[in-house]
C-alpha cells in the first residue's frame, strides 16, 4: 500500500466523470431494438421514432441517471455513516425493504389506484429497513454485526414478499411481480419519472448535505461532536435521505443492487478517501454505470432482453466477495 | 481571565454518582492537569464540558458566559477537545485531517479559504508535522499521530483546549513534544485543561492540578500541594520520590 495519498484535481474528476456521463448518457438514448437517427426522431415530431424516443429511450435515459446517481449517493453516505466499505443499501437490506413496501403497494391494488402510493410504499419500506438496521447495528458495528444485520432484514423482507406473491390469487399478477423484482429501466415512461423526483431531489439535498459532517465522522463520533456536529440530526437526514431516495427509486424500477458497493469502492482512491468528497463523486459515478449497464442489457444478444438488476448483482456479488476476501484479515 | 469555570456539577449514569460537586476554573495562559486514578470520572468531565453530556446539577461558564448560550458549533469555536486514543476510520492524507480542525468556522456549503489553509498550515508548522503532508494517516507512527491530532485541535483556533490522555503511548521524546507544545500554546495565551496519568510530566508542565478521587475533586492547587505524600497515599494506595531541582517534580516509586 502506498504510504502518501493523492487526490483527483476536483476539474479533472468532474470533467471526466461529467465526460462519461454524458457518453453513457447518449449512448442509453442511441442503443436499442430500432436503429434510427436521433436527429431524425427530434425533426419529425409526429413520426413513429420521435414516439420511440421521447416516449420509451429519453425517460429510460433519465430514470437510468437519477436511480443510478440515486444508488451511487446512497452506497456512499451510509460507508460514510457507518465507517464501513461494505455499506451498501442492497446488502444492507434497504433495497430489500423498498422491494417489499412497492410490492405491498402491487398487491393491495393501490399502486393502480393511487400511482402516488408506489413511491411512498417504497419510501417506508426503506425507512423501515435503515431503522431496523441502525437499531440492529448501531454506528459503529464491526463488519460482521452490519453484515449480519443486514441478512437478518433481507430475510424478513424476502419472506414479506413471499408471502404477499403466495397471496396473490392471478398467476399473471405474480409473474408480473417477479419480473419486477428483477430490476429494470425498460418500459417507464415520464411519469415514472416526474412520480419519483421531488423525493429523489429531497433525498439527495438531505444526503449531500452531509458532506462536512461525514468528514468529520472519520474521526470518530466523540470528535465530530466536539466540531460541532450534531449527530442526532446527521444520523436523521441520513436515514430519511437514503429511505427517500432509494425507496422510490426501487419502488419503480425493481430490485437493483450493488452499485452503491462497486461505485463509490473504484472512486475513493480518487478524492483522497474523503467521505464527504466521495459524494459527489459517486453521485456522477452511480448514474454512469447504471446507464452503461442499461446500455448492455440491451447489447447483450439474448432471446428476451435481460433484466437490469441481474447484471448489477451478476457483476456486483463477485466484486462483494473480493471486497470481503481482502478485509478478511479485519473479520477473522 | 478565566475561560471555563464549572461550579457543582453533578452526574449519574445508570444510578450511579460519577461526578459530584465538581468546580474548578481554567484561566488564560494556564494549564492545567486533571489527574486521578482510572474510573476516577476524568473522561466523564471532558465530555461534560463539551457538551456531549448534560449534566443532573452544577453550571459550565465558557468566557463568561454559560454553555447554554452555544450553540454546538459557537461551542466548537471555542473549545477544542481532543478525545483519548482518536481512531482514524478512513486512510486520509494529514493535511486532510488537520483540515478537519476548520469544521465549526465552516457552514455545510462553504469550502476551505485561503485563509483556513493559512491556520491550517501553521498548526502543522507549531506541531512540526509540515514534513508529513501528503501521508496516508494509518502509516504514521505513534508519535507523528499524536501531533496531527494536535495539529488538528490546533488548527480550529479554540480559546480552551481539552486533551484527553494526550501522551498515552508515546516514547519520552514524544510525550516531551506534546506536553512542550500544550505549554508553549497555553503561555500563547489560551488556556488548556490536561488529562494525565504521568505523574511527572504533569508536576513537570502544568500549573495547577486537579486530583479527581472518586467522583470528587479531592485536591486542587500547585503540582507541590496536591502531590503531597497524604493525597498520593489517599488516591493512588502509592508513595512517591520528589526532585526540586530544575522545579518540582513527582516520581511515583512504590505501591502501599
Amino acid at each position: 500500500m502506498k504510504a502518501q495519498v493523492k487526490e483527483a484535481p476536483a476539474w479533472l474528476l468532474y470533467s471526466v466523470l461529467g465526460g462519461l456521463l454524458c457518453a453513457a448518457f447518449f449512448g442509453s438514448i442511441s442503443v436499442g431494438a430500432l436503429e434510427f437517427s436521433l436527429f431524425d426522431a427530434v425533426r419529425h415530431p409526429s413520426s413513429e421514432l420521435s414516439f420511440i424516443f421521447w416516449d420509451i429511450r429519453l425517460p429510460r435515459a433519465i430514470l437510468g441517471l437519477i436511480v443510478g446517481a440515486t444508488l451511487g449517493l446512497a452506497g456512499a453516505a451510509m460507508q460514510g455513516f457507518l465507517r464501513n466499505p461494505l455499506a451498501e443499501p442492497g446488502i444492507l437490506g434497504v433495497t430489500g425493504g423498498a422491494a417489499l413496501g412497492a410490492v405491498a403497494v402491487f398487491y393491495t391494488g393501490l399502486a393502480s389506484a393511487f400511482p402516488m402510493m408506489l413511491p411512498v410504499g417504497g419510501i417506508l419500506g426503506a425507512f423501515v429497513s435503515v431503522l431496523l438496521l441502525y437499531l440492529f447495528a448501531g454506528t459503529l458495528a464491526s463488519v460482521q454485526t452490519l453484515i449480519l444485520a443486514g441478512v437478518a432484514i433481507n430475510v424478513i423482507a424476502f419472506s414479506g414478499t413471499s408471502l404477499m406473491l403466495n397471496l396473490v390469487k392471478d398467476p399473471y399478477a405474480v409473474l408480473d411481480i417477479v419480473f419486477w423484482q428483477m430490476g429494470s429501466l425498460a418500459d417507464r415512461s415520464f411519469q415514472h419519472v416526474f412520480l419519483i423526483l421531488p423525493f429523489v431531489l429531497a433525498g439527495w439535498c438531505l444526503l449531500l448535505w452531509d458532506r462536512r459532517a461525514l468528514e468529520a465522522l472519520s474521526l470518530g463520533e466523540a470528535t465530530a461532536s466536539s466540531l460541532g456536529i450534531s449527530l442526532k440530526a446527521l444520523r436523521t437526514r441520513i436515514i430519511l435521505g437514503t429511505a427517500l431516495c432509494v425507496g422510490s427509486s426501487i419502488a419503480v424500477c425493481g430490485s437493483i443492487g450493488f452499485v452503491g458497493l462497486i461505485v463509490p469502492h473504484l472512486l475513493r482512491p480518487f478524492v483522497g478517501y474523503r467521505p464527504g468528497r466521495l459524494l459527489g463523486a459517486s453521485t456522477l459515478g452511480g448514474a454512469v454505470l447504471l446507464l452503461g449497464s442499461d446500455i448492455a442489457v440491451r447489447w447483450i444478444p439474448s432471446l428476451v432482453e435481460l433484466k437490469l438488476g441481474v447484471i448489477t448483482s451478476l457483476v456486483g456479488a463477485p466484486f462483494f466477495l473480493l471486497l470481503i476476501f481482502q478485509m478478511r484479515k479485519k473479520i477473522l | 481571565m478565566n475561560l471555563l469555570r464549572a461550579e457543582g456539577l453533578k452526574v449519574s449514569l445508570d444510578g450511579m454518582t460519577v461526578l459530584e460537586d465538581v468546580s474548578f476554573s481554567l484561566a488564560q495562559g494556564e494549564i492545567v492537569g486533571l489527574v486521578g486514578p482510572n474510573g476516577a470520572g476524568k473522561t466523564t468531565l471532558l465530555k461534560l464540558l463539551t457538551g456531549a453530556l448534560r449534566p443532573q446539577g452544577g453550571r459550565i461558564e465558557i468566557l463568561g458566559k454559560s454553555d447554554h448560550e452555544f450553540s454546538s458549533q459557537s461551542l466548537a469555536r471555542q473549545l477544542g477537545y481532543l478525545p483519548q486514543e482518536v481512531e482514524v476510520y478512513w486512510p486520509l492524507a494529514v493535511e486532510r485531517i488537520v483540515a478537519l480542525g476548520r469544521v465549526p468556522h465552516l457552514m455545510p456549503w462553504e469550502d476551505l479559504t485561503s485563509a483556513d489553509d493559512k491556520i491550517i498550515e501553521s498548526a502543522m508548522r507549531a506541531t512540526d508535522t509540515l514534513s508529513l503532508k501528503g501521508r496516508r494517516v494509518d502509516h504514521l507512527a505513534g508519535g507523528e499521530k499524536a501531533l496531527v491530532m494536535i495539529a488538528r485541535l490546533l488548527a480550529g483556533e479554540p480559546k480552551i483546549l481539552l486533551a484527553d490522555e494526550p501522551v498515552q503511548g508515546l516514547d519520552p521524546s514524544h510525550a516531551l513534544q506534546v506536553m512542550e507544545l500544550l505549554r508553549s500554546v497555553a503561555e500563547g495565551g489560551r488556556g488548556v485543561l490536561v488529562v494525565l496519568h504521568d505523574l511527572v510530566l504533569a508536576s513537570r508542565f502544568c500549573d495547577r492540578i486537579l486530583l479527581l478521587h472518586r467522583g470528587k475533586i479531592s485536591a486542587s492547587g500547585k503540582p507541590e500541594e496536591v502531590f503531597s505524600p497524604e493525597n498520593l497515599k489517599t488516591s493512588y494506595h502509592i508513595e512517591a520520590k520528589y526532585g526540586n531541582g530544575d522545579g518540582f517534580y513527582v516520581v511515583p516509586w512504590q505501591r502501599i
